[in-house]
């Protein structure tokens, strides 16, 4: 699979459940999502880590943290 | 390269103003969902904080790669990293909250220890960097929360003064929360050179806007979207890389680890980069205390690198209220930047040997534990094998305490 297929193909499948976005979940449907399992972690001391390593260490940037690039002398 | 991210930063201010112009959310007490992080990522929080809350948060990360031969064939690229972070967080009232973080690392790599060769770069055989960031978040009326933050830090050959700013609101009626948000680092860099040189003082500014999109999709699945644009104008090549020119005439050069035949010069590239991320993550409800989650980016930049990552997750309760766990495995692949070469025989304007800016692809295999103590403290165990094409193999590995009081 040649590499636009494939960022085609990552894209549809992030954005396909946006589609069940059209409809409100009414509030007592939401039990499962106050579920400890079901909460987005935010230590910020580990995504700062993860930002930083994979910054430094690939060629791109954006979407760990809060900056898509600088404030880093990065090794 | 400039236009192009004013286009893209327009039109996250034009998708801003259009939602910030929409009546206020009722969303907050329909939702019956924790409200979302000040971060501007629009995610929930678990546990949203109360007036008087204070925890201090204590990290050890490590991050080690060897290189045997691996990537580029002429340096050694090894490198070993030990980051002691410390992280106040006060929730003063119920609007207003900070934290201060303070990070260290020990930096200790092949390239900053070939520079104890020279004795003008005393103390270079290792690098030790040291930032720390005090940040603000308020909780506005109907649901708006705003954040900001300044940040410094610095190295034996590098000053960074950063400012940030977030903003999120409720959406009416659509169970979804929308943020905004921009960052800005003003670095200063001491410009050493692979063989000790000093060539003055360069300027480097980054610029990062993201726009963020929280949705409740089903009653058992919940998303976070977003597109991250970046402008970077200044030095943007690494002081200290060279790029050998091959000659096939010239004698073996002992600075190389493979005593190739050539010389060394500086890498060389653009001074502006433009990039732009596209991430998304979704997660759905499996039973009680267990989850899984979907995630990915797409990246895309004006020097020619491509990438994208696709990254599974599965979260469960191992013992309820001790212990969770959480499994990772998380595909990356990029393209080469343009200017990068694996051999060059002459100088070009723009040239670069960086294996981080080589056509790559790498897995990583990780997770993570944590133990919630009888008083609300919790301890976090994380560890993370990556495995790259070019050999370069990663450990990272953290362990955090978070003390509440």
């Amino acid at each position: 699979m040649c590499r636009k297929s494939q960022v085609i193909l990552i894209a549809l499948l992030l954005l396909a459940p946006l589609a069940a976005g059209c409809s409100t979940v009414e509030y007592y449907e939401k039990q499962n999502l106050q579920d400890a399992a079901m909460q987005f972690e935010g230590d910020p001391s580990e995504v700062h880590f993860q930002a930083k390593v994979y910054y430094s260490m690939e060629g791109s940037a954006g979407g760990i943290g809060d900056s898509g690039g600088g404030g880093c002398g990065c090794y | 390269m400039l236009l192009r991210f004013l286009r893209v930063f327009a039109l996250l201010v034009i998708v801003a103003l259009l939602v910030i112009a929409a009546p206020p959310g009722l969303v907050v007490a329909q939702s019956g969902t924790s409200s979302p992080e000040a971060d501007g990522s629009g995610e929930p929080n678990s546990a949203e904080p109360q007036a008087g809350d204070r925890s201090l948060t204590t990290r050890l990360s490590f991050y080690n790669n060897g290189d045997s031969g691996d990537g580029n064939p002429f340096l050694d690229e090894s490198l070993t990293v030990v980051e002691p972070v410390f992280i106040f967080d006060h929730q003063v009232t119920d609007a207003f909250g900070y934290a201060i973080d303070i990070h260290y690392d020990y930096v200790s790599s092949a390239s900053i220890d070939r520079l104890s060769d020279f004795p003008e770069q005393s103390g270079a055989s290792a690098d030790n960097y040291i930032g720390t960031k005090l940040s603000g978040r308020w909780n506005l009326s109907d649901g708006w929360k705003a954040g900001g933050s300044f940040s410094v830090s610095g190295e034996y050959d590098y000053k960074s003064i950063g400012f940030g700013g977030n903003i999120s609101r409720p959406v009416a009626g659509q169970d979804a929360t929308i943020g905004l948000s921009i960052h800005g680092y003003f670095d200063d860099l001491s410009i050493i050179r692979y063989n000790g040189e000093q060539d003055g003082n360069e300027a480097r500014t980054s610029v990062s806007t993201t726009a963020s999109w929280y949705q409740v999709l089903t009653p058992d699945l919940h998303g976070s979207f977003g597109v991250t644009a970046t402008f970077q104008d200044g030095f943007l090549s690494t002081p200290y890389n060279a790029v050998v020119i091959e000659d096939p005439l010239a004698p073996p050069n002992p600075n190389l680890d493979n005593n190739a035949l050539g010389f060394e010069t500086a890498e060389v590239l653009p001074d502006a980069r433009v990039r732009t991320a596209f991430f998304g993550r979704v997660r759905g409800f499996v039973s009680t205390g267990r989850a899984w989650e979907l995630g990915g980016r797409i990246y895309s930049d004006d020097w020619g690198i491509t990438s994208f990552s696709f990254e599974p997750r599965w979260y469960q309760t191992v013992i309820e209220s001790k212990l969770d766990a959480m499994v990772r495995y998380r595909f990356y692949s990029q393209t080469a930047a343009d200017d990068y070469g694996e051999h060059f025989f002459v100088p070009e304007q723009f040239m670069t040997q960086d294996s981080d800016l080589a056509e790559l692809n790498s897995n990583t295999i990780g997770g993570r534990l944590i133990w919630h103590l009888d008083d609300g403290d919790h301890i976090s165990l994380g560890l993370d094998h990556v495995l790259r094409s070019d050999g370069l193999d990663q450990i990272l590995a953290t362990c955090s305490w978070e003390h509440s009081f």
